[in-house]
């Protein structure tokens, strides 16, 4: 599914991403945890497509084609999507256009023909009642006003619709409270299939009691320093990062 | 002997000046041409044009257009709904026809129209060359008044310049909204991209005490007209009157919006939209008066500058010695899609009163890259998602207008212009 390979990039000449090794296979769920500044958000950027980042050595193959030649959108259209760490704000767009528009493009994109109203109405109304999303959240203007559960509710709704195959999760957990993160976790959850990948990026264990990891990274200073099982998390709940960031 | 400084007139002076001087002008009129011949037109180093050099882009003055035509093209389909539809072609107030109207006998009741040069009561007394100019040149429009009924009636005036060779089209317009009467205008001027037309755009308002005016003007008129427009209105007491200046750039929009409240407890709530491209020029100087105490008014105006055009906003709130309590909150925002775009943005507040509230604000900025880059990722291509962007901006201005018809055909308009782009 994924494939990155000595991934290099650069933001304002400053190396962040020193050499990546990452493979996903289809229906592997992998959790990268690292301490901040690791450069675990700027790989999940990177994977997004955000132009601020300097790609300087290595690739990344998606579905054994190159990602790094595709626009942020083909890539979105190809399958992948990003849950933003930040979900942004954007006054003056309904949730419901942007959601339809979003669809629709992503159809257009692969062939398909676009959604009719009361079908895209039908399948909206059932993923937002999944993810406690209200009626009243789609009229708004997307992410405006929205709570920091909400937010990222939103983001998790956005996935379900978009049906992609390659899922990035940026610090989805973080701003949750518990029962946020149940509603959340059980979203991503019921979206794991033998055919979707899942990029899970967190700080803390927390997240990875709910979703649980076929493989944990360990991230410092741009490079993944351990890889092991889900017990790898545990122990990093234990001891900490400090064991990494020296070693690195 | 002292030599004096011989000014040396432009062609679009000479122009105008010429057929002012044959023209048999009554005193009002005679007035506004002995000021224009005086003063010539004005120019960069005069404070009010300083942005938009009338004297150097005001090239030429077409005849005034004096025979009476019908529109070339059929009419155009109204902007919205209307009890009545009034057309001005080339400048002349066209026949008032029963049979095109569809007011209900209450509309028509509450309504009355003559054709007529509208007086310019609802402006500043202090000069202004575009009113002025419009002043001298208009010798027609539509009289309107409106009197108390239970809903608004809705008039809308179509503006029309015919295919013929570049005009000059001028007319005036007076309405009224007498005591505790609501009412509704919409006014769109067009005309053809292949000529060169002067349009003159001129309209007082008074909206009387406990009355309620709300005002759409859209100006798309052809790429290499000019059009001059102004709006002078005074407001009573208790009174609202909530006007949107939508203007699609050409070679040269500049309108003039003069508000003066006349009673306490009134409000004015004026946006605009202003969208241009190519090498368009267009100007909104807007000047509202507060000199009355307790009103409120809201001023918000957005542009959108594409290519190498250039939009100017000139926003000036006066509030009188006497306005005591008053609220006025201006916000102008540009939002640039080109490097080569240029937004002059100049807001202005006079105070002389100590207890209000005033406040504005002027901002200037290209698409947030955030904003963008979140709608690509969620596989939305970059042209459309630009045009959300821009939708979404010039939105927050149109959404605050209450008739659900006016918003309707202001959003389809921008939506055509961004489609055009």
């Amino acid at each position: 599914m994924l494939e990155i390979k000595n991934l290099h990039a650069n933001v304002d000449g400053n190396e962040i991403l020193r050499g990546i090794n990452l493979t996903i296979k289809p229906g592997e769920v992998h959790a990268i945890m690292g301490p901040n500044g690791s450069g675990k958000s700027t790989l999940s950027y990177v994977l997004a497509g955000k132009d601020d980042y300097e790609i300087t050595e290595g690739e990344i193959l998606f579905k054994g084609e190159n990602l790094l030649e595709m626009s942020p959108d083909e890539r979105a259209a190809a399958g992948v999507f990003l849950a933003f760490q930040y979900p942004i704000e954007i006054p003056g767009v309904a949730t419901m256009t942007f959601l339809r528009t979003a669809m629709n493009a992503q159809r257009k994109a692969r062939g398909e023909a676009e959604l009719n109203t009361p079908d895209f109405m039908k399948i909206v109304k059932q993923k937002a009642s999944e993810l406690k999303v209200s009626p009243e959240m789609l009229k708004r203007p997307l992410n405006v006003g929205f709570s920091g559960g909400e937010k990222k509710r939103n983001e998790i709704m956005q996935m379900a619709l978009l049906e992609p195959s390659l899922c990035v999760l940026d610090e989805t957990d973080s701003g949750l409270d518990i029962d946020a993160l149940r509603v959340v976790s059980d979203g991503v959850n019921a979206l794991r299939s033998p055919e979707r990948s899942m990029l899970v990026i967190t700080h803390y264990q927390r997240l990875l009691d709910h979703i649980i990891p076929d493989v944990v990274h360990v991230m410092s200073a741009g490079k993944i320093v351990k890889s092991g099982g889900k017990e790898l998390a545990l122990e990093l709940e234990e001891n900490g990062y400090a064991d990494y960031v020296n070693a690195a | 002997m002292t030599a004096q400084p011989q000014k040396i007139q432009t062609q679009g002076e000479t122009a105008l000046l010429q057929q002012l001087a044959v023209l048999d002008l009554d005193p009002t009129r005679q007035a506004a041409a002995d000021r224009l011949k005086l003063n010539g037109l004005p120019h960069r180093r005069v404070e009010e044009w300083k942005y938009t050099d009338l004297r150097a882009l005001l090239k030429d003055v077409p005849q005034l257009s004096k025979a009476k035509r019908t529109a070339a093209s059929s009419v155009a389909k109204p902007l919205i709904p209307a009890d009545f539809v009034l057309t001005v072609v080339d400048g002349i107030p066209q026949e008032i026809s029963a049979a095109g109207t569809t007011a209900s006998a209450e509309a028509k009741k509450a309504v009355s129209i003559e054709i007529g040069l509208g007086d310019a009561s609802g402006f500043h007394e202090k000069a202004n060359t575009n009113v002025d100019l419009n002043m001298a040149l208009a010798s027609s429009g539509f009289i309107v008044r409106f009197s108390k009924s239970a809903t608004p009636p809705v008039v809308f005036i179509d503006h029309i310049v015919s295919d013929a060779d570049a005009v000059t089209a001028a007319c005036r317009h007076s309405v009224v909204v007498e005591k505790g009467a609501q009412a509704v205008l919409v006014e769109r001027f067009s005309g053809p991209d292949d000529t060169a037309y002067v349009a003159s755009a001129g309209l007082s308002v008074i909206v009387e005490d406990g009355a309620k005016l709300t005002h759409a003007r859209v100006v798309t008129e052809g790429i290499q007209s000019s059009h001059l427009g102004t709006i002078g209105a005074r407001i009573g007491s208790e009174a609202v009157y909530e006007p949107f200046v939508m203007t699609l750039g050409s070679h040269l929009v500049r309108t003039d919006v003069q508000i003066t409240f006349d009673g306490e407890r009134s409000h004015l709530g004026i946006r605009g939209a202003t969208l241009v491209k190519g090498k368009d020029h267009t100007d909104m100087t807007l000047e509202v008066d507060h000199a009355s105490p307790n009103c409120t008014s809201i001023e918000q105006f957005k542009s959108v500058i594409a290519d190498e055009a250039k939009a100017v906003f000139q926003g000036k709130i006066m509030v009188k010695q006497i306005a005591q309590k008053t609220d006025a909150k201006m916000m102008s925002q540009g939002l640039l899609l080109s490097e080569n775009g240029e937004f002059l943005n100049k807001p202005e507040l006079e105070i002389f009163a100590d207890d209000v509230i005033c406040g504005h604000g002027a901002t200037c900025g290209d698409i947030d890259e955030d904003m963008l880059f979140y709608l690509l990722s969620r596989g939305i291509p970059r042209p459309i998602a630009e045009t959300m962007m821009v939708q979404a901006f010039v939105a927050e201005a149109i959404e605050d207008t209450e008739q659900p018809a006016i918003i309707e055909a202001l959003e389809a308009i921008l939506a055509d212009w961004l489609a055009k782009r």
